[in-house]
């Protein structure tokens, strides 16, 4: 590549960074790109470190109290929503409640009567509706 | 007495810019007018615009002597003239001359900058590393053009004019300031008006250098950070950096000091002034000296020209390599990264990371960039920081 632009700088005319400076330019762009990089791959490093040391006392408190799964399979018509039982504490009655409501009513509406099986909460979705849709709104004028 | 009222309106017409006016400058406020009206009208960066075009406008006014380019064209100024015979934007000039404006305005960004998507995903800072080739890649350009006798640029303003595939004001503004103060003008504005077109700029580039399999990658929900750690970065980022290249102290140093104050939670006032008053006020003084340097002289040559393609093709390679660099990563990782996070390793924050979610959400509307873009965009803050340091360490 050095040579390339020290024939380009001797057969031009009217050039004004002397060849001498072509070995300068590529170092230039050689030595940028290096200690960007290096800087950077050296900060990847750092945080990752970071990361582990300071992690490691969160993941050891986590992995104690985590409580054995207990089988959810409960069945109740939706006449009767509040035997329905949940793995998670007392509030998800309220919940299940309106679950089971929703439901009838939509059963209402089919002619049908449907059993609650079980009430098991879904994976944690990746992110909220209510998060999805404050990016959505924050993103929009794209 | 009508004489003397008559000599005194003939003194004042003659004295009157409209007597002195060359065309030169009239050009120049013509153009300040244009610039006004992409700030106002279009809403490019008008922040920054706004001032820069006024500043401009004021400049060239004959005879109202605001600003003096001679006073600070030679190696050693004399500071004692500038404040004894300086205009108003002569005096303010000298913070830009100083060096204080930029390193007070990353003190700004840094406290309304959340590093956490970049501390959750440290391999983010590589893409901030890869976007910053277009500077060095712009630098050559602008050697080689000069070398084939199109334009004349010196090395200094070489790499003054690859600053601005940093996509970062600032730091474009702090490295011309030092190696080019005669095309600062060009430069600000050429740097300004490409973050404002960012959109525009890198959409095609990420379209044409990804599949739409590529676009779709969902990537994984990046982890809580802790505060402490949100705490140790911004420290451990400053000791490294500026250990490794102290030309960069400043730039980093505010950056971070800024980004302290934010997430130490315990000087919620300096937070609030630094984001707010003391950003907003560096920010007029900035702006509109920046705008004043943009003489008539300086302005209207072909290497403004050159500045303004060689500034697009800056930006443009710096998209380029980061997309590249992602894809690479991609690959390497198995499919687990959205090439469309590169380009937001230039640093124009938060547009960059917006494009990626935009174009992200035009192949899949439910698939959620932003925050995996917002680890590569700021870490090109501070990527582009360091190629200042570089620059400013080879050729400072």
């Amino acid at each position: 590549m050095v040579e390339i632009a020290k024939l380009l700088a001797s057969v031009t005319k009217g050039a004004t960074v002397p060849s001498e400076h072509v070995d300068m330019m590529w170092s230039t762009l050689v030595t940028g790109i290096v200690v960007v990089f290096l800087i950077l791959v050296l900060l990847v490093f750092i945080l990752w470190l970071m990361g582990k040391v300071l992690n490691m006392n969160f993941k050891s408190k986590a992995a104690a109290p985590e409580k054995p799964k207990t089988a959810p399979a409960q069945t109740a018509p939706v006449t009767a929503p509040a035997e329905a039982e949940s793995e998670y504490d007392e509030d998800d009655s309220e919940i299940i409640a309106v679950i089971a409501a929703a439901i009838a009513v939509y059963g209402e509406a089919d002619g049908k009567q449907y059993k609650i099986a079980s009430v098991k909460r879904k994976e944690k979705a990746l992110r909220g509706n209510w998060s999805a849709a404050g990016i959505h709104e924050n993103t929009r004028p794209f | 007495m009508l004489e003397t009222f008559w000599e005194t309106i003939k003194t004042l017409a003659a004295e009157s810019a409209f007597a002195n006016i060359s065309w030169q400058q009239g050009i120049m406020i013509l153009l300040s007018f244009l610039l006004m009206y992409l700030a106002i009208v279009k809403k490019f960066e008008p922040l920054l615009l706004l001032p820069i075009a006024f500043g401009m406008a004021l400049t060239n006014i004959p005879g109202a002597e605001l600003y003096h380019p001679e006073f600070f064209m030679t190696g050693n100024i004399d500071y004692g003239q500038v404040l004894h015979d300086g205009g108003l934007l002569d005096i303010l000039y000298l913070g830009v001359k100083l060096q204080l404006f930029p390193p007070l305005i990353f003190l700004g960004i840094g406290t309304m900058t959340d590093f956490g998507p970049l501390i959750a995903n440290p391999k983010s800072f590589l893409l901030g590393a890869a976007a910053q080739a277009g500077i060095f890649f712009t630098f050559i350009g602008a050697c080689l053009l000069s070398m084939t006798g199109i334009t004349s640029f010196t090395m200094e303003q070489a790499a003054s004019i690859g600053i601005i595939g940093g996509a970062d004001g600032p730091t474009a503004i702090f490295v011309t300031s030092k190696l080019a103060p005669e095309m600062l003008g060009s430069i600000a504005v050429a740097a300004y008006s490409y973050m404002a077109l960012v959109p525009f700029i890198q959409r095609p580039i990420m379209l044409a250098l990804t599949t739409k399999k590529e676009r779709s990658i969902r990537m994984k929900q990046l982890r809580t950070v802790s505060k402490r750690e949100r705490i140790i970065f911004p420290i451990a980022v400053t000791i490294l950096v500026s250990f490794i290249v102290p030309d960069a102290t400043a730039l980093v140093g505010m950056l971070m000091l800024g980004n302290l104050f934010r997430e130490s939670g315990v000087v919620d006032r300096l937070v609030k002034t630094a984001q707010n008053e003391l950003m907003n006020i560096v920010t007029i003084m900035l702006g509109v000296t920046v705008g004043a340097t943009a003489t008539a002289a300086n302005f209207l040559s072909i290497e403004t020209l050159a500045i303004i393609l060689l500034g697009l093709i800056a930006f443009s390679i710096g998209t380029a390599a980061g997309v590249l660099f992602a894809k690479l990563m991609n690959k390497l990782s198995g499919g687990t990264i959205n090439p469309l996070i590169g380009s937001a390793g230039v640093s124009a924050v938060p547009m960059a990371a917006r494009v990626s979610q935009k174009v992200g959400a035009e192949t899949d509307p439910s698939n959620f960039l932003l925050m995996h873009a917002m680890g590569p965009n700021v870490s090109g803050v501070i990527g582009s920081a360091v190629a200042a340091g570089v620059l400013l360490s080879i050729f400072g």
